[in-house]
């Protein structure tokens, strides 16, 4: 009895089991949609896809010193918004102070010395010149008297010739003592040689150009905006030693005012299907996929060796990209210089 | 007649058992070794089952297993992308990496770096943690088998800091999943990390991952992708068949298991053949008789084969259960080499028929005698 219906029982218990175990333990193999679909493009199916990049117009300003020095004053963090002209930073410019001010005593000292020359003959010296004037002219009347009087008994014979040369002598001196006299004052009446003025001015203008060459200096060491821009990146502060020219490491880094750009990277092998002109959308990477309307600005007309955008200052070539830049279009929030982005472009 | 059948079934139980016995053991052998090779087979396209989003994978024309992969640079998937048929396509990365404990226990582990923001290629069965946790800095999540290979006797548990290629990496979360095929540590991180962790001088990626659009077949997709890039795309489906390939041309497991199952055939066979034979032989008086009193050979044959049809549905019946049995205990657990194993429904089903059909076929050679069997013998001895 236990055998006659107790085997198949089990039997078809176990087959239970089995079917039930069977369709438990068999894995679902079923297409998932990811939790954050990846970005697909609304363009159409005839696409370039590329790897882009904000930026901000143009290039990214790479301030730099015109001159070495030891940082005095910061005048910006990251993220002002500076107009054309602003001061960013500057430079320590005692030294310049210094040179500054023995400059402008070297114009005072010129300035000075046109002056005096323009004011001419001091008026106290002009009595003396007179009163030699005047005492050599009367003693060319006296020695002119007393020579007509000699002259007229030469013929007497009452006094001798060598007396009469004498008085001669003494009245022609005294007549070139009162040219003397007279040319004297005539000098102190008619004051400073405009030659001389002329110098003295040409010395100061020279002293003014130098007091001027200083302050240039001087206001080259305050670093300005070049243009309005936002301050990417400040990477100096005071007490800082900056060098002039090239650095590797800008002291400040600006992004020009302005909507942002986006620099797309499309692999060589595709460049040829990109089009000038051509419609692109851009999708921001990240949690929230923001989408970005494009509009076409230029392809950069050159193939150039892959640079990983990851952030890195050690360059990664493993190939070659051609760049097309488009510009963004309204103003996307919460959209930074750097940020990347998958773009479609539509090819054909 | 059919009562008489059973009748003479029943009658010896001890060689009812050993029919049904037999058939089931055979049953029990040919069904768990050939669900046991099936599963195997899965396991060795672990990397492809585990991504569950994508139906295309993109890789180098030198490529033939999913394990042993060659690298890309990273600009590949915008060539992809830019396929038409495409609905999306990111980057994948695999590498073996060195990872270290705080004890400073080294172990391989098996890196999977998935895309970063959309985290398509994740573990798709998480334990602890959750997905959005791969976000974190250094975040990496790790399948419970691995994390009990490297903590034995630790519970899965996340907040652990270790070093993968001498860079810091704390878990953050436990997947489960099946063994792989070289049953190292699954450690799944983003991308970006992944590369870091292998130290990769390049930014390389092992896999474009796509998906087909809506509507669109992914085997077409695939060809027109590797026409257009000069990569070579596969289907999910095309890959997995491409890999397992490989394995069963480069490994012995098709010889091995191949030979296990043909021995369960022919045990199956043999037991329950000569069984039958017996018990016909044995019974050959009953059938005498039966013929004596002038039942045909053609009823005779039918109540062999219900007879051979009952122990043999039976002893299916009582073997795939215990197959069953042994994969509900086993691989339910969360590590081990035998998690995750399944029988396939066509396995399931296959099997009976087979069992059935050898049964049917042994009894049908055993029968012979009978149906030449002289009536006259009943009167005999």
């Amino acid at each position: 009895m236990l055998i006659k219906f107790g085997i198949p029982i089990l039997a078809a218990v176990a087959i239970g089991f089995g079917a039930a175990t069977t369709i438990i333990l068999k894995p679902e193999d079923r297409l998932t949609t990811p939790p954050n679909p990846p970005a697909s493009t609304t363009l159409g199916t005839d696409t370039v896809a590329g790897l882009g990049e904000f930026q901000s117009p143009g290039e990214p300003i790479a301030v730099g010193s015109p001159v070495s020095g030891v940082v005095k004053a910061v005048r910006v963090v990251t993220g002002d918004t500076v107009r054309r002209g602003q001061p960013l930073f500057e430079i320590d410019d005692r030294e310049a102070l210094a040179e500054l001010n023995l400059k402008r005593q070297t114009l005072a000292a010129a300035e000075a010395r046109v002056r005096r020359l323009k004011a001419g003959t001091r008026p106290e010296d002009l009595p003396p010149a007179r009163a030699r004037v005047e005492a050599a002219s009367v003693a060319t009347e006296r020695t002119e008297d007393l020579l007509s009087r000699a002259q007229s008994l030469e013929a007497t014979g009452a006094m001798s010739r060598e007396e009469i040369r004498i008085r001669s002598f003494a009245h022609r001196v005294a007549k070139a003592e009162l040219i003397e006299a007279q040319s004297v004052l005539a000098r102190l009446e008619a004051g400073s040689w405009a030659p001389d003025i002329d110098i003295a001015e040409r010395e100061r203008d020279q002293a003014r150009a130098e007091v001027q060459q200083v302050e240039t200096e001087l206001d080259r060491l305050v670093v300005r905006a070049p243009a309005d821009a936002t301050v990417l990146r400040t990477d100096v502060r005071e007490g800082e030693f900056v060098q002039a020219g090239e650095s590797l490491r800008p002291p400040i880094v600006l992004a020009r005012a302005g909507g942002l750009e986006v620099r797309v990277q499309v692999d060589e092998e595709d460049a040829s299907r990109v089009r000038p002109g051509a419609p692109a959308e851009g999708f921001v990477r990240g949690r929230e996929r923001v989408k970005v309307e494009l509009e076409f600005l230029r392809i950069e007309p050159r193939v150039v060796p892959k640079t990983s955008i990851t952030g890195s200052t050690t360059e990664r070539v493993d190939t070659r990209v051609l760049f097309v830049v488009y510009r963004v279009v309204g103003s996307p929030e919460q959209v930074y210089v750097g940020q990347k982005l998958d773009v479609f472009i539509r090819a054909g | 007649m059919i009562r008489v059948a059973f009748k003479i079934l029943l009658h010896d139980t001890a060689k009812y058992l050993a029919l049904v016995m037999g058939i089931a053991f055979a049953t029990l052998l040919i069904s768990q070794q050939s669900a046991i090779f099936h599963s195997v087979m899965e396991s060795s396209v672990r990397d492809i089952i585990d991504v569950t989003e994508a139906d295309i994978w993109v890789m180098k024309p030198s490529v033939e297993t999913v394990d042993q992969p060659d690298q890309m640079a990273e600009l590949t998937v915008n060539r992809v992308r830019s396929t038409a048929g495409v609905e999306w396509a990111v980057a994948y990365y695999q590498a073996v990496a060195q990872l270290r404990t705080s004890t400073g226990q080294t172990k391989s582990v098996s890196l999977i770096g998935v895309d970063d923001s959309s985290l398509v290629g994740a573990p798709p069965t998480m334990l602890l943690g959750s997905l959005s946790d791969l976000r974190r800095p250094d975040a990496v999540i790790m399948d419970a088998a691995g994390f009990a290979s490297i903590f034995p006797g630790t519970a899965p548990r996340t907040g652990d800091i270790v070093e993968i290629g001498q860079r810091r990496a704390e878990i953050v979360g436990i997947s489960h999943t099946g063994p792989s095929w070289t049953g190292l540590p699954r450690v799944h991180t983003r991308r970006s990390l992944a590369v870091e962790f292998a130290r990769e001088t390049l930014n390389p990626v092992t896999y474009v991952l796509a998906r087909s659009a809506r509507g669109g077949s992914p085997e077409e997709v695939a060809s027109v992708i590797t026409q257009n890039t000069g990569l070579l795309a596969h289907s999910r489906a095309g890959f997995k068949a491409r890999s397992q390939e490989w394995v069963l041309n480069y490994s012995g497991v098709a010889e091995n298991f191949g030979i296990t199952i043909l021995m369960g055939v022919v045990i199956g066979v043999a037991i329950v053949g000569q069984t039958f034979y017996m018990f016909s032989v044995e019974n050959l008086r009953q059938f005498a008789a039966l013929k004596a009193i002038g039942v045909s050979n053609g009823r005779i044959l039918g109540m062999i084969s219900s007879q051979a049809l009952f122990v043999s549905v039976v002893g299916y019946c009582l073997g795939i259960g215990v197959a069953s049995l042994f994969f509900a205990v086993f691989s339910p657990q969360l590590t081990g080499g035998l998690r995750g194993m399944f029988m396939d429904p066509v396995i399931f089903v296959g099997t009976g028929v087979f069992i059935v059909f050898v049964t049917l076929l042994s009894c049908v050679i055993s029968v012979r005698r009978v149906l030449t069997v002289d009536p006259a013998v009943v009167f005999r001895s």
